[in-house]
């Protein structure tokens, strides 16, 4: 039976796009070779990349004192780079799997990108624990299993151990989600491939589909039951990191709103960074038929959703900072506003609070530039809320004489940087080796409300 | 199709002596539980608590679902809104019964005794939070909020009935994303004082979410089990199709599981950090028999519903989906007794008059209402511009 759509929805795809324009629109970038506009972005991204590879060259052969931290700051830089970039990831596995439950339509252009931000970002936060164990040959220490050194085993109560688990699961299933997606649009790239070698490889990669309903058959209840697997498995991924601090006893960090909160702001995050590129990717290969301002809006409202989760746990956490009565746990928090790292809550409050309330209003939320501006906002403060929150609390303990300062040296930003660099360079390669758009399912959204437009062959 | 769909009196036709026997239970538990606040007052107002708490929440259930099917511009759903909203409708009687309960406010909260606040230097540093005039007036202050939006959205959605003007559409929507705003900031006010303050130096942040994880569970599974109890005594004999329950039940898993979420990471918390101050508050529910209420919460709230709604048939099964719905309900009771008897049964529950009367009044009382409001609008939206994709909808 044909879908029947209210008078109030809006097609997904405009421009009165066929089947053909779709997968020409979106392989066209790959048929060229990169504009200079790329190779600028690759340059830069690719230096910042060494720099940060330098910096974790020098802190691995001299030791992890060369960061900033100290008896009383054992966690800074690092673990906040850590949970920023995990963040970062998770609203790509919320646009492809969380959404797809949800029969959210609009995903379909934004998920293929998003999904590869996922994959980079885990990448990328993956690094810190690892140079942060000082020597990481012995990383592979942290699986589990029969061993010669004892036999000594890991202490499977600690949460660090479970972010472990949880976190190669997460890049496993991401990125088998992410390639199972991609296999009909492979397909596609090698039937329309004009060298030889790329008809291998694309080929080899798509696994001989052929399109038949068979095959699509299956496609799709594979696809349903990995978005049915992942879904719990992001909000999983989270909820171990925030346990990272909240199984602690230290004010400030241990409190049971930790979880949802963690998951929600990394949702948060996530969808800043994906609005932060996409909006450039629209603009650069002339997307605007398929990521349109329709598109944006729905970002914009995820955005004010979990935004408003995050500013409802900053403000539940204040007033049962005040209501338990307990001291320790009021001076956490008034340490936090107005001690001596006061303006980092102030800056973690302003970007994150106060800036996505402006996506209420329609007319905003249909700015791209106000959009673009709004989304990097949130990307820096939520790296700051990370900071304020593994910081502040650390820097006064519960011992006045071991109150301490944290000033991060050069090999931390150098390492920050990198990250940067790595993600950017990751998805810089990204946009020139596969489609960024999903042909295959942009193509299933085509007459979505469309009402006999867009259907000439 | 276009028939019975306009306004009826008689919703419950196909169920011949409901609502008298619905009348009956609703008289027996106002009985006991009046007797019960004067015969023994620590045992009956915590339950009145429990019920006034419990009919709050259903209704506020209807109306949070309405705001979040505004909100994200559901389709799916418009045809059986109107369950959701005669959930909304038993608002201002589920408030009445609020405010009733304040009266009791001597016999359940600590803080409201001078004595033990002058003895207590935490109580007295939470004074300015709890104490009897502030706590009377943010209870007022709620539940007036809560019902202002309840009524404006009921009324536009049923003016579009006579007028289908689409900016009635527009305006809820507006009137839905203030509505999640406010619910989010109120409901964990409210649940903490009036449930959380029950153990006044017991503090938790995730309190208000876990609260409102259970509102949302439970008003899934009641809007279920009025909705299938339409269809089968016709109102939406001829609306209702196999795929909106099957949508449902995919809600109700969902919130089961998100539910089952929420209580662990409550639970592990407070377990592994073992701070004494917070930990007492599960060694009190796992003390004696409070073991088995504890075990039954997980049961009824979660594992059943997870287990029997994993596949797409069971779902789509009126009969099961009913049945998991009721377990739910009698799941939710299960948790708020276990949330708010503790404090006044030490030793482990007991189910006696004191708890059946007020819960099994108020639950008749629940469907006389439900039952009343819905009759009081057509049964479907029948000019919403999204009703359209509701009938056709196929999941």
């Amino acid at each position: 039976m044909a879908e029947v759509y209210s008078t109030l929805r809006t097609p997904l795809v405009l421009d009165n796009k066929s089947y053909s324009d779709i997968t020409r629109d979106v392989c066209e970038t790959l048929d060229h070779r990169p504009s200079t506009a790329w190779w600028a972005a690759f340059i830069v991204s690719f230096s910042l990349l060494v720099i940060g590879a330098v910096a974790i060259a020098y802190q691995i052969a001299t030791g992890v004192g060369v960061w900033g931290l100290n008896n009383t700051i054992g966690w800074a830089f690092d673990i906040t780079n850590f949970v920023f970039w995990i963040g970062i990831g998770h609203a790509g596995t919320l646009i492809s799997a969380i959404l797809f439950l949800f029969r959210q339509k609009w995903r379909t252009s934004v998920n293929r990108s998003a999904e590869a931000m996922t994959i980079f970002a885990v990448i990328c936060a993956g690094i810190f624990p690892i140079i942060h164990t000082g020597r990481p040959w012995f990383a592979f220490w942290l699986i589990p299993y029969p061993n010669f050194r004892g036999p000594l085993w890991i202490n499977f109560r600690s949460p660090l151990v479970w972010d472990m688990f949880a976190i190669s699961c997460y890049f496993t299933i991401s990125f088998v989600f992410w390639f199972t997606g991609l296999v009909p649009d492979l397909a596609t790239l090698r039937d329309r491939a004009t060298s030889k070698i790329k008809k291998k490889i694309y080929g080899f990669l798509s696994f001989g589909w052929d399109g038949s309903n068979r095959t699509w058959h299956r496609y799709e209840k594979v696809y349903l039951l990995l978005a049915g697997l992942a879904t719990p498995l992001v909000v999983s991924v989270h909820t171990i990191v925030s346990w990272d601090f909240a199984t602690s006893v230290i004010p400030g960090w241990h409190t049971t709103i930790l979880p949802p909160y963690f998951v929600a702001g990394a949702v948060f995050s996530g969808f800043a960074m994906v609005l932060t590129l996409m909006l450039i990717v629209r603009r650069v290969l002339h997307f605007e038929s398929y990521i349109t301002l329709h598109h944006i809006e729905q970002m914009c409202k995820v955005i004010i959703a979990t935004g408003g989760i995050v500013g409802l746990a900053y403000a539940t956490e204040l007033f049962v900072a005040y209501y338990s009565g307990n001291e320790y746990e009021r001076f956490a928090f008034i340490n936090r506003a107005l001690g001596p790292y006061g303006w980092t809550y102030w800056i973690m409050v302003s970007c994150n609070i106060l800036a996505p309330q402006l996506f209420w209003f329609k007319k905003l939320r249909r700015n791209v530039a106000v959009v673009f501006v709004v989304s990097i906002i949130i990307n820096v403060g939520m790296w700051f809320e990370r900071f304020v929150i593994i910081m502040t609390s650390l820097t006064r303990d519960f011992l006045p004489a071991s109150w301490s300062a944290f000033t991060p040296t050069i090999i931390d930003i150098a390492t920050l940087v990198g990250s940067f660099g790595l993600f950017f360079t990751l998805f810089l390669l990204f946009s020139r080796l596969l489609p960024m758009i999903s042909i295959g399912e942009v193509k299933n959204v085509l007459h979505y409300a469309n009402n006999g437009k867009g259907d000439k062959k | 199709m276009i028939m019975n769909l306009h306004k009826s009196e008689d919703v419950l036709a196909g169920i011949p002596r409901l609502r008298r026997n619905l009348a009956l239970v609703m008289a027996l538990g106002a009985i006991t539980a009046s007797i019960g606040a004067f015969v023994a007052p620590e045992r009956a107002w915590p339950n009145i608590l429990l019920a006034s708490f419990y009919l709050l929440s259903l209704g506020l259930a209807g109306v949070l679902f309405i705001a979040l099917q505004y909100v994200s511009n559901a389709g799916w759903s418009v045809a059986i809104r109107r369950a959701p909203e005669a959930l909304a409708g038993i608002l201002p009687i589920a408030s009445l019964l609020m405010v009733i309960t304040l009266l009791g406010i001597p016999s359940l909260y600590e803080w409201s005794h001078a004595d033990a606040v002058s003895g207590n230097h935490l109580l007295q540093a939470k004074a300015g939070w709890l104490n009897v005039p502030f706590f009377v007036i943010r209870t007022i202050l709620y539940l007036s909020v809560w019902f202002v939006f309840a009524f404006y959205l009921r009324k536009f959605s049923r003016q579009q009935d006579a007028t289908g003007d689409v900016s009635l559409t527009r305006k809820n929507k507006k009137l839905s994303g203030g509505f999640l705003v406010v619910i989010a900031l109120t409901f964990t006010l409210a649940s903490m004082d009036w449930i959380m303050s029950l153990e006044p130096e017991w503090y938790s942040t995730i309190f208000g979410m876990y609260n409102l994880s259970g509102m949302l569970l439970n008003g899934l599974a009641a809007i279920a089990v009025v909705v299938i109890i339409l269809r089968r005594t016709g109102p939406l004999r001829t609306v209702v199709t196999d795929s909106h329950l099957h949508d449902l039940g995919k809600l109700i898993f969902a919130f089961s599981t998100f539910w089952m979420y929420i209580w662990f990471s409550q639970y592990i918390l407070i377990w592994y950090a073992n701070i004494p101050e917070e930990v007492v508050y599960f060694v009190n529910r796992e003390k004696g028999s409070w073991t088995i209420f504890a075990g039954l919460n997980v049961v009824f709230n979660w594992l059943i519903p997870f287990v029997v709604l994993l596949s797409q048939w069971s779902k789509k099964n009126e009969g099961l989906l009913l049945k998991v719905c009721v377990i739910i309900m009698i799941g939710h009771w299960i948790d708020l007794y276990w949330m708010i008897l503790p404090p006044f049964l030490k030793t482990g529950p007991e189910v006696s008059l004191w708890e059946i009367g007020p819960f099994a009044g108020m639950i008749a009382l629940f469907f006389l209402g439900t039952f009343k409001a819905f009759a009081q609008a057509n049964p479907v939206p029948l000019k919403d511009p999204l009703l359209v994709e509701s009938i056709h909808h196929h999941s």
